[in-house]
């Protein structure tokens, strides 16, 4: 019920979620703050949401996780990038930029 | 791929830490989120207000993270397996009935697949045994020597073709010596067949006096002792040193009959000569081993060449019996009554078949009372959101618990009931004892859970799906469907029907077996008495055999209360051997034939109708042979003229002149009650022959007083003689039909048990019926009815669905009998009084069930009745 205000469809928040990791371990809190950051808020996700899809990029062996203490000294799980993981982000990177493009010249023309 | 299956693994078997962890990490995630509000200056109230908001609903995640998990379904499964294993806790009552009506009907079933198994289904315990083929006639006639040889030496597509020959014989152990079952055996039989050895070796060649004992003669004669190797037995006076214990599943290739003794064919000179004379020694089974890449069809299809050009070559290519089939060895390994196991397992099988109907009808019905009482319990489900499939998966789930619980029971059941059975599978012959292992393999246990399953579905199902199609207003409202039950009593009906089919089969041969014990065998068995005796073959000389044994009739003759005493080789209802008349004029005649000695008919009290006996001392080969024929042979080849003078030939193989010297009066050879078919008596010991002889006495006196005079006597001959058994021919003609008797007495516990499920399922019915409308009777008690009527009425409610059935099943044994009456010989005939007798035990035993509820009923207090909502 929650997906409706996802804007986004199901493979993209993969994407994302891949690319946030990309760069080091983090744990859901600071996943979510990192997308909060850098889409400047215009993404609504519902925060809860993110952990299933987190769940399934585990359980597809893209990402592993490990418990750990945040800085905070409270114990969480941090989730970081598979080598298969960062094959996957390369591809889905490629495919998407292609995509992208692709539309974008779709609508200069029309 | 293997990361997705441990990650499942690990959800499903570590659920409560999973979720521990996921409730751990949102905690934690939801905290972040406050104290990010907290620090953004938000009151505590408005922050978590916030939070809450952002984050979602906790156990919405949950629950999509319990999808994402991908193992919904089995965590489904498992927990409505742990919620029917709650609910079948919480009514006791009902489970174990349920439990024991189903184990019955399970257990049955289980019981009777391990003797299907052991007879039809499985493979011979040696290595690689589909690559093993058995080579046979289609009329299961053994092969003889020469064709063996043909096979051994032509056949290309078998790497190794052997030959086995099960005899009478006897095994000596440290002198105590006993009847034995011995194959003679060529010394490629362990490499052919395959046999794992676990104990010693087997013998490698032919003239090696070695021997392999069987398991059960390890474990009787040697009390399984490590020495046995090496040590020394005589057998047919040979020595033989034991080289090996076969493996105990392992039964020789004359199963059912145990086999003993396994010895090359080459220490057995005188059966070796016999062999290499060509003469149809017509006991061999032959085995052989695929090459690889070679099927059965192909080899079946060049053995048949090879002994068409056999045949042809003799010049007798339309005497060639039926023509040979090599298949795999699946059950027991021979082909001896392949059709009579075919009938035996099909009527076992629809036996017990129809006791598992009978009980799952019971339990079904169990369940449709139970499902119209819990109306409410499932409404309320439908109204918290479930759907009428998982309704249905649920209450399925209950009911497979149940049938798993019957399963259990079952089994334990199946495995008491095979210990039975085989303690009493009948022993055919005096001599010859079964090994069939009817042990439960896991075969057994597939084909359980399988019934399992079916059970399920077959008294679950409907329950089920009426009990998850109900309306939520009316199951609120307490309006139960129960007019279920009354409206259909067809269940009902159909459970007297099939246990009244079983009595009636039961009691068509319990009334066959009754005929059977009266019929008359055409010999005298009052007074009469049987001795197995021996003498070592090393008196090869046949005159000196004949004189002794004449000594010993002398002696015997002379004991008082001894009428008269005469030899034969086979006692009468053994299964002998056959030979070839012919006469001129008249196509050769297949017969079966004995070897009997002076005084036979007289001992046995058969009537000469023609003739005389066999002359005592007309015993020199060289003469020409007497024979006696029995009536159905003197009429088939001679019609109306006396046989009496002429001259036939005798032989299959090679037929010698012989002449007929009496006629005899038909009597049973094969079995008791038998149609009469051409027999023919030769003369006992003639020629040389085996050690053996069978000596019949016919005493004034009670048989059981003889045995020990006659014992006694018989070992005072001396010169070597071994006296075995020693018993009065009753005993012989009873254990003839001993299998008749073992089926009767199986058909009948059948017919029992499912007499008693079908009346329990009545009782509950009616019990059920009336608690269900003790309202209504209370109302209409109210209204005037008297108690009479009342228990009149349920009374007849009872009778009607009970005479329903009867009338049904009545009729359907009727037809039954027809078709039954030409496939089994002299069982199949009934007399109208086993229907009257079953229609009567089952109005009884209607009567009997219905009348503690009738008494109920009319017991009911309208006060309380109406007062009952």
């Amino acid at each position: 019920m929650s997906h409706d205000r996802v804007d986004l469809p199901q493979g993209t928040l993969d994407l994302l979620l891949l690319k946030t990791v990309a760069d080091g371990p983090r744990h859901g809190w600071s996943i979510a703050e990192r997308l909060h950051q850098i889409t400047s808020a215009t993404l609504h996700i519902r925060q809860g949401s993110l952990y299933p899809a987190l769940h399934r990029l585990e359980r597809a062996g893209l990402i592993k996780a490990e418990w750990g203490t945040s800085d905070n000294n409270r114990r969480a799980k941090y989730y970081e990038l598979t080598k298969r993981g960062r094959a996957r982000l390369h591809t889905e990177v490629s495919a998407w930029r292609k995509l992208s493009a692709a539309i974008a010249q779709v609508l200069e023309i029309a | 791929m293997l990361h997705d299956l441990s990650f499942r693994l690990r959800s499903l078997f570590k659920r409560s830490i999973v979720e521990q962890e996921l409730d751990d990490e949102l905690r934690a995630h939801f905290d972040h989120l406050v104290e990010a509000h907290l620090s953004r200056g938000l009151a505590r109230d408005a922050a978590i207000r916030r939070a809450r908001l952002e984050f979602g609903g906790l156990d919405q995640i949950k629950e999509e993270h319990r999808d994402a998990r991908g193992i919904g379904f089995i965590e489904v499964i498992m927990r409505d397996f742990r919620h029917a294993l709650r609910q079948a806790r919480r009514s006791p009552g009902f489970s174990l009935m349920a439990v024991v009506c189903l184990g019955f009907g399970i257990g049955v079933n289980t019981a009777i697949f391990g003797v299907i198994n052991a007879v039809v289904l499985r493979p011979m315990p040696v290595a690689e045994p589909d690559r093993l083929l058995m080579v046979s006639r289609g009329n299961g006639e053994p092969f003889s020597y020469p064709t063996y040889l043909a096979f051994r030496n032509r056949a290309s597509l078998m790497s190794g073709i052997v030959a086995a020959v099960p005899m009478e014989s006897d095994l000596d152990v440290d002198g105590n010596s006993n009847i034995a079952v011995a194959e003679v055996v060529s010394a490629n039989y362990a490499e052919v067949m395959g046999i794992r050895m676990s104990v010693g070796r087997w013998f490698t060649d032919d003239r090696d006096p070695a021997a392999v004992i069987s398991h059960a003669v390890w474990e009787n004669r040697f009390k399984l002792s490590p020495d046995v190797i090496g040590h020394t037995i005589r057998s047919e006076a040979q020595t033989y040193t034991i080289v090996g214990v076969a493996p105990a599943e392992f039964g020789g290739v004359f199963a059912p009959m145990r086999t003993d003794i396994w010895v090359p064919v080459q220490t057995r000179p005188r059966l070796a000569e016999q062999l290499e004379e060509g003469k149809a020694f017509g006991l061999l089974l032959i085995f052989g081993r695929l090459r690889d890449g070679v099927t059965a069809a192909q080899a079946s299809a060049e053995l048949n060449a090879i002994d068409t050009h056999l045949w042809g070559e003799r010049g007798a290519l339309d005497q060639r019996p039926s023509p040979i089939v090599a298949e795999e060895v699946r059950g027991l390994p021979n082909r001896g009554g392949r059709s009579l196991k075919r009938v035996l397992t099909t009527l076992l099988g629809a036996v017990v078949g129809v006791v598992l109907l009978i009980a799952c009808v019971n339990v079904g019905h169990l369940l449709l009372a139970r499902g119209a009482l819990r109306q409410r319990e499932l409404a309320v489900r439908v109204a918290l959101g479930a759907s009428r499939w998982r309704l249905l998966q649920q209450l399925l789930t209950e009911t497979l618990v149940l049938a798993l619980g019957g399963a259990i029971f079952g089994v334990v059941l199946a495995v008491w009931t095979n210990r039975l059975l085989q303690a009493t599978f009948p022993a055919f012959v005096a001599v010859f004892a079964l090994h069939v292992d009817l042990s439960l393999d896991w075969r057994a246990l597939v084909f359980t859970i399988i019934i399992a399953l079916v059970a399920t579905v077959l008294c679950g199902l409907l329950p089920a799906s009426r009990a998850s199609r109900l309306r939520i207003g009316a199951a609120f409202k307490n309006e139960i469907a129960g007019g279920n039950l009354r409206r259909r009593p067809v269940g009902l009906v159909a459970q007297v029907v099939m246990s009244l089919v079983l009595l009636f089969v039961a009691g068509s041969f319990l009334q066959g077996l009754a005929q059977l014990q009266a019929t008359d065998p055409g010999f005298e068995v009052t007074g009469r008495l049987y001795a197995h005796t021996a003498l070592p073959s090393s008196e090869a000389d046949v005159d000196r055999r004949r004189l002794f044994y004449s000594q010993v009739l002398e002696r015997l003759r002379a004991i008082p209360g001894v009428q008269s005493a005469a030899l034969t080789l086979v006692l009468p209802l053994i299964p002998a051997g056959s030979d070839c008349v012919s006469v001129r004029d008249v196509p050769e005649i297949k017969a079966t034939a004995s070897d009997v000695g002076t005084g036979y008919f007289e001992t046995l009290g058969i009537n000469l109708v023609e003739g005389h006996d066999f002359a005592p001392d007309e015993l020199h080969a060289g003469t020409v042979a007497s024979v006696i024929v029995n009536q159905s042979l003197a009429r088939l080849a001679w019609r109306e003229r006396s046989p009496v003078g002429q001259r036939v030939m005798v032989g299959c193989e090679a037929p010698e002149p012989a002449i007929v010297v009496a006629v005899a009066s038909d009597s049973a050879i094969r079995a008791v009650g038998e149609i009469p078919k051409p027999h023919l008596y030769r003369r006992i010991m003639r020629k040389a022959g085996g050690g053996f002889a069978t000596i019949l006495v016919a005493a004034d006196r009670d048989p059981a007083t003889m045995v020990q005079p006659i014992r006694q006597a018989l070992l005072a001959m001396g010169q070597g003689i071994r006296v075995y058994e020693v018993r009065p021919l009753s005993i012989q003609v009873e254990q003839s039909y001993a299998a008749v008797r073992w089926l009767t007495t199986v058909l009948a516990v059948f017919g029992v048990l499912a007499l008693l499920l079908a009346s329990v399922g009545l009782y509950g019915s009616i019990a059920y019926r009336v608690a269900l409308r003790t309202q209504e009777i209370g109302v209409r008690m109210a209204l005037g009815a008297r108690r009479s009527d009342v228990f009149r009425e349920v009374l007849t409610h009872g009778l009607v669905i009970v005479l329903t059935g009867v009338v049904i099943g009545e009729v359907l044994t009727a037809a039954l009998t027809g078709v039954a009456g030409s496939t089994l010989e002299g069982v199949g005939r009934t007399s109208p009084s086993i229907h009257v007798a079953i229609g009567v035990i089952w109005v009884a035993v209607a009567l009997a069930a219905c009348y503690l509820p009738a008494a109920r009923a009319a017991r009911v207090d309208p006060l309380v009745a109406l007062r009952h909502e």
